[in-house]
């Protein structure tokens, strides 16, 4: 069973989302593109997430949570409170890193102290702390990027902007945000951080741009294997949105050029392998979150080579329940169906 | 799930058919006491203690659960991630391509998931 009481910290684990608690699961979280999204964190981060933490967000996915209140939705689709953090100090003394940093810890702090409430209240107090406790990203953006525009040359600016950027995804401030890094920082290595992240989200033009310049013009290794395994990810999710484009939820979320691109778009299958096997080859060595892109696009390498429809399937050696050693090929000369499950 | 998959089972036991798990569960005595509880039928490789980190799914890139392939006699994959109706439609089809006329009826509810 899912414990919705283990929502709320994972919401700083993964900023690219907020819970809107009013909405019954059944309205969002069935979206495939929610459900695709948080199988792509699953897949980057399973390996340094608690079990525990896994195993709810694969109920996410599946939407198998067992009461009908919570919902994943993207942070856009929240109603924003404006109510600006306050800051008595005397903010002239302080140069821009300090206060960037001080916003951005006020942030985690009031976010912490809100799991901490919400974890130990009842059901019937909950609704109030959220309504009442939850900081919202979109309250402190505004004087990030403020302090971003003031001081561009100040290093911690890419810090403001990354932030509004990732916790923000979607609304204006955060494309705005993006807009400035790849006008004023696209070989800043710090946006190894980010560009990740621009592959999820709905796909655009200027997404896939954004990231072939980080591409060609980062001089930095590690920011461009990373840039270049986003790009792969992200020609997968477009061609994944052509699937999704009969559910109107979709279609009418997307704004029409956007929808345009969507459409227009055509996955050219050996340049996707191509893709990963350059990864694979040359950045295969660059870290990103305690695994290799090598073991990462490996993996998408191994899926399109071996796993794609008509292809053969590749044979699996192993044990059952009981320990008893078989193999799929036992099985030819039947139709088989295979199917990855889990008890959750 | 289990319903649909346990009566499809059990409608094509005299077909040339497997149905065949891969569990992602860490937990292997707790996983036995579901296979009992919730009368799954059909055979499973165990993923190891790693659970959904397990080689088998590691291999296979997989990153949802719960993530279907289905093959045809040959092994060839002909469908992936086909559920409920889907999954009776593709089943259906590859049988016919042996010569195997079926037709799939499932009680109440067991098409949903």
């Amino acid at each position: 069973m899912i414990a919705l009481s283990e929502v709320p910290p994972l919401l700083e684990i993964y900023p690219i989302f907020e819970v809107n608690y009013r909405k019954p699961w059944s309205e969002r979280i069935n979206l495939p593109v929610f459900r695709s999204l948080l199988v792509e964190i699953i897949f980057v981060e399973r390996k340094i997430m608690k079990t525990k933490q896994l195993k709810l967000l694969v109920g996410l996915v599946l939407g198998f949570a067992s009461t009908g209140w919570v919902s994943v939705v993207s942070a856009t689709a929240m109603p924003s409170r404006q109510e600006q953090p306050a800051n008595q100090d005397d903010e002239s003394e302080k140069s821009p890193k300090q206060q960037i940093d001080e916003i951005i810890a006020t942030f985690e702090t009031k976010m912490t102290e809100f799991s901490k409430e919400y974890r130990s209240a009842s059901e019937e107090d909950r609704q109030k702390i959220i309504d009442e406790k939850l900081p919202k990203a979109s309250d402190y953006s505004g004087r990030l990027m403020e302090l971003a525009k003031q001081h561009p040359a100040d290093p911690a600016a890419v810090d403001a902007l990354s932030w509004v950027f990732s916790r923000g995804r979607g609304d204006e401030a955060s494309n705005e945000a993006l807009e400035i890094l790849l006008r004023d920082h696209v070989e800043n290595e710090k946006l190894k951080d980010i560009v990740l992240m621009m592959s999820f989200g709905n796909p655009s033009q200027k997404i896939q741009d954004g990231i072939k310049r980080i591409i060609n013009e980062s001089p930095h290794h590690s920011v461009q294997g990373i840039a270049t395994y986003g790009l792969a990810q992200f020609y997968s999710r477009v061609n994944q949105y052509q699937g999704l484009l009969d559910d109107p939820r979709i279609a009418d979320s997307l704004a029409e050029e956007d929808l345009q691109y969507i459409k227009d778009f055509k996955l050219d299958p050996s340049q996707h392998e191509a893709l990963y096997q350059t990864i694979v080859d040359q950045y295969g060595d660059v870290e990103y979150r305690n695994r290799t892109l090598g073991k990462l696009a490996g993996g998408a390498l191994f899926e399109i080579k071996y796993l794609s429809i008509g292809k053969q399937v590749p044979d699996i050696e192993g044990a059952d329940l009981d320990g008893e050693a078989f193999k799929l090929s036992d099985y030819r000369g039947k139709v088989v169906v295979i199917d990855f499950w889990g008890d959750w | 799930m289990y319903p649909h998959e346990r009566s499809l089972v059990k409608q094509l036991s005299e077909k040339p058919f497997a149905l065949i798990g891969v569990n992602s569960d860490s937990d292997l005595d707790g996983i036995r006491e579901i296979v009992k509880e919730k009368n799954i039928t059909w055979r499973s490789f165990w993923n190891g203690p790693d659970g959904t980190s397990g080689p088998i799914s590691t291999k296979w890139n997989v990153s949802g659960w719960p993530t279907i392939y289905v093959m045809d006699a040959k092994g060839t994959i002909r469908y992936k991630n086909v559920r409920g109706a889907k999954m009776d439609e593709a089943v259906t089809t590859l049988l016919a391509e042996m010569g195997h006329q079926v037709k799939l009826v499932h009680e109440d509810h067991a098409e949903n998931e």
